[in-house]
């Protein structure tokens, strides 16, 4: 077993992999959020 | 009705890093740019950042192609359509190319700047038949990437987010330089991580750094032979990663033990139990890193440093592994560069005449056809360019061959969002070369000495003009979103447009198809079913999810499929396999100093900015950082004028004199000319203050494997001397102040 292949460190990859899968929910709720403010600025300066 | 307002996202490009901010535009105009609305990336704005309304909006932008009127370098123009000047340069070209061949042109560009090329320069170059493509990576990350590969295949990406040791070998992120890698490095510190730092000056990182080893300049090399000797003579690497995945351990550990502690003391200058104490920690931590840094790109034996550092990831077990250094892959959702490159289409015999081929191969297409097939099986594509740096010519060889001095002539040369003249070593060798050629053409945003030496010059967009899907040129599985707010001032446009304009007047326009940057985008995306309007509107970033150990699966995509701790391609080539340290040549008497040039400042990147009233305002003038012993040896105070020369040539600079500097060195800011003075010094006073005057590229200065100039410690002397002539604005107060910066500046 190399140094770094524990089920330590097994859980620490999964929780990495998790991690992002999860980031990258949230940069698609953020833009969700973001297109429905510009909409409202626009719909504000017209 | 409302003014109109918008606010978008945009991948910054003042810089190399890439961070996402927010840019709001007024009535058609940037107005603001401001920090991320997500909290985690909230951080990534520097002062820069926040000048780019008046970068993108000042007056001297170059918005109409302009034609040289008068000798090259007399700075004087007409202006003509954007038809006209893409007519004349396309029969230019084609004439120079059917008269001398294609490999006699040549192109100098900045990915980072242009952004949004798609590697069709590359294309473009590739079907016309040239292997002649230079870049400032080719000294700065580019390089690291290629002889990375030759140890394990790829350019690894530390895991800041895991780790628990950060090695920064003279590397120093600050909060306006760096940014992302600063709060990183910060936020690992606050969970524990460990710091070590490498670097003759006490720098910002070094001031907190659990342990800070002053080396000499230029000796990485050596330093990471002795950190080697500790780690494999106290049995603290990886014996079951080593045995199973490496090749050529008795090789290297033959090597490293030609280096004793006491020998890597006495060449480094640091205390051998501060060694072996900085081994044991970065071998012992569970998960480490030692981040890129464009320091060892730049020495003697810089090849031997980058591969150095590179065995110790793999030995010490971190490499591909949570908490250490991964090996991402392409992004499968983004057509790679390496793919719109079409580097297959280039002539094997065309590429064997690239400058640089036979000296000095490391980052050429010698290595990248040996690199092909295993490249291919492990990764899926047989070119990786990775950080744009793994095909290229070696820009000393270029500038030799423009000059008269090479294998065939050089005898047209483009510059793309590339300040050519100030960004390699040998400045007046890069004059000489620049003016022996038939054709040059820039494309840029502002006037610089570069352009200045032109024939054509086409005005280039910025980023807030264009859409764009930013992938960190394959060096990580990072996607982010950058959409145009703004229409570019009058004609100016992408060099994604240039290179499509151009290939259509020489006759390839149907290998470039995309009509506009949006279809590019399109097609790159196309392999994940969407395009980019989709993108969009569903995210502004996305990563891939992280899988390690990889290599289990595939191997590595070296030829043999191991780890090479001896390198069997830089074996075949007839360099030495195994990583070594090379001796400085023996410095002449009269130049007493070590100088170290290629320094950051905040409020510029690379030879930009100088032009930006509030930025200049926080560094008038460029300082040469010098120790107070030396200082007093010398006569010189604080704020006095100095002349620095080395035997290439001289330069003046202010002095600032620190205690944290190390005695006996001399550290010079990078890339500086003065704008101000356009018209009155020689070409805007690139040959006052530009460190790359100093800089030799003669072979005895040369990395053996890439041919890489030594810019870390070469010999200088120093002596006192008046303000120069023309630059008069030397006080903060010269300078006009912008609120917004400054308030961001000093948060």
């Amino acid at each position: 077993m190399t140094r770094r292949s524990s089920i330590k460190h097994r859980l620490l990859e999964l929780r990495a992999y998790v991690f992002i899968v999860i980031a990258n929910r949230m940069f698609r709720r953020g833009m969700k959020k973001h297109n429905e403010a510009n909409a409202a600025q626009v719909r504000q300066a017209d | 009705m409302g003014a109109s307002k918008e606010t978008k996202y945009s991948v910054c490009t003042v810089c190399d890093i890439g961070c996402q901010l927010r840019t709001e535009a007024v009535d058609g105009k940037v107005s603001r740019v401001i920090a991320h609305d997500n909290p985690a990336l909230a951080g990534n704005i520097c002062y820069k950042g926040t000048a780019v309304p008046l970068i993108h909006n000042h007056p001297d932008r170059i918005t109409k192609p302009l034609k040289r009127v008068g000798e090259r370098g007399e700075d004087r123009w007409e202006e003509i359509s954007y038809a006209q000047a893409m007519d004349e340069i396309a029969q230019k070209l084609a004439a120079i190319t059917q008269q001398h061949g294609p490999e006699s042109f040549a192109v100098s560009t900045s990915g980072w700047n242009t952004q949004t090329t798609h590697s069709l320069d590359r294309r473009f170059m590739n079907l016309l038949g040239s292997p002649n493509w230079i870049s400032g990576v080719a000294l700065c990350a580019g390089n690291t990437a290629a002889v990375n590969k030759l140890t394990y295949g790829w350019f690894p990406m530390p895991d800041y987010g895991n780790t628990n040791c950060i090695v920064l070998f003279g590397h120093n992120p600050r909060k306006h330089s760096w940014t992302p890698i600063y709060n990183a490095i910060r936020a690992a510190r606050a969970r524990g991580a460990k710091v070590i730092v490498l670097d003759p000056r006490v720098s910002d990182q070094a001031e907190h750094a659990d342990i800070h080893l002053r080396l000499k300049a230029g000796t990485d090399a050596a330093m990471c032979l002795g950190w080697l000797k500790v780690i494999f003579d106290e049995g603290l690497y990886d014996k079951d990663f080593v045995e199973r995945w490496c090749i050529g351990f008795d090789q290297l550990k033959q090597r490293v033990d030609e280096y004793p502690l006491e020998r890597v003391a006495q060449i480094t200058g640091v205390e051998a139990e501060d060694i072996a104490a900085a081994a044991r920690l970065y071998a012992n931590a569970d998960g480490a890193v030692i981040p890129w840094t464009p320091i060892t790109d730049q020495q003697l034996s810089s090849t031997s440093a980058i591969r150095l550092h590179s065995i110790l990831r793999a030995v010490t077990g971190n490499l591909d592994v949570v908490g250490g250094e991964t090996l991402g892959g392409f992004s499968a959702n983004y057509i790679p560069e390496s793919e719109l490159a079409l580097h297959d289409r280039l002539p094997m015999a065309q590429k064997a005449k690239q400058l640089g081929y036979d000296d000095h191969p490391a980052f050429t297409y010698r290595v990248a056809e040996m690199l092909k097939e295993p490249t291919e099986k492990v990764w899926g594509y047989p070119y990786a360019d990775i950080v744009m740096g793994c095909h290229m010519a070696n820009p000393t060889n270029v500038f030799r061959a423009m000059a008269g001095d090479g294998p065939y002539p050089v005898k047209a040369f483009f510059c793309l969002g590339n300040n050519a003249l100030l960004s390699y070593a040998n400045q007046h060798q890069i004059y000489r070369a620049m003016m022996n050629q038939e054709l040059i053409v820039a494309h840029e945003i502002f006037m610089t000495p570069t352009a200045m030496l032109a024939d054509y010059i086409l005005p280039g967009d910025v980023f807030t003009e264009r859409n764009h899907v930013a992938d960190s040129w394959s060096w990580s599985t990072r996607l982010a979103l950058s959409q145009k707010v703004v229409d570019a001032p009058e004609e100016a446009s992408s060099t994604f447009q240039f290179w499509t304009d151009l290939a259509h007047r020489m006759g390839f326009g149907d290998e470039f198809p995309w009509q506009t940057l949006e279809e590019m985008l399109d097609y790159r995306l196309s392999r994940s079913g969407r395009t980019f309007a989709d993108f969009a509107k569903t995210t502004y970033m996305e990563f891939e999810p992280p899988v390690f150990r990889k290599y289990r699966k595939t191997g590595f995509a070296t030829p043999s499929g191991k780890v090479e701790l001896a390198s069997s391609i830089l074996g075949d080539l007839g360099f030495d396999p195994v990583p070594y340290y090379r001796e400085l040549p023996e410095r002449p008497e009269d130049y007493p100093y070590l100088i170290f040039t290629g320094v950051r400042e905040d409020p510029f990147f690379q030879t930009g900015q100088r032009n930006i009233e509030s930025l200049r305002r926080r560094t008038p003038v460029p300082k040469l950082f010098l120790h107070p012993a030396d200082a007093r040896k010398e006569g010189i105070a604080e704020g006095d004028w100095a002349k620095l020369s080395t035997p290439k040539g001289s330069v003046l600079a202010q002095v600032a004199v620190h205690d944290t500097m190390k005695e006996g060195h001399i550290r010079v800011p990078h890339g500086w000319w003065y704008p101000e003075t356009r018209g009155q010094a020689a070409l805007g006073g690139a040959f006052i203050s530009s460190d790359a005057v100093l800089c030799s590229d003669d072979d005895e200065w040369l990395d053996h494997e890439q041919g890489v100039p030594h810019f870390k410690g070469f010999p200088g002397k120093l002596e006192k001397a008046s303000q120069p002539e023309h630059v008069t604005r030397i006080r903060p107060e010269d300078w006009q102040l912008d609120a917004a910066v400054e308030a961001h500046a000093d948060q």
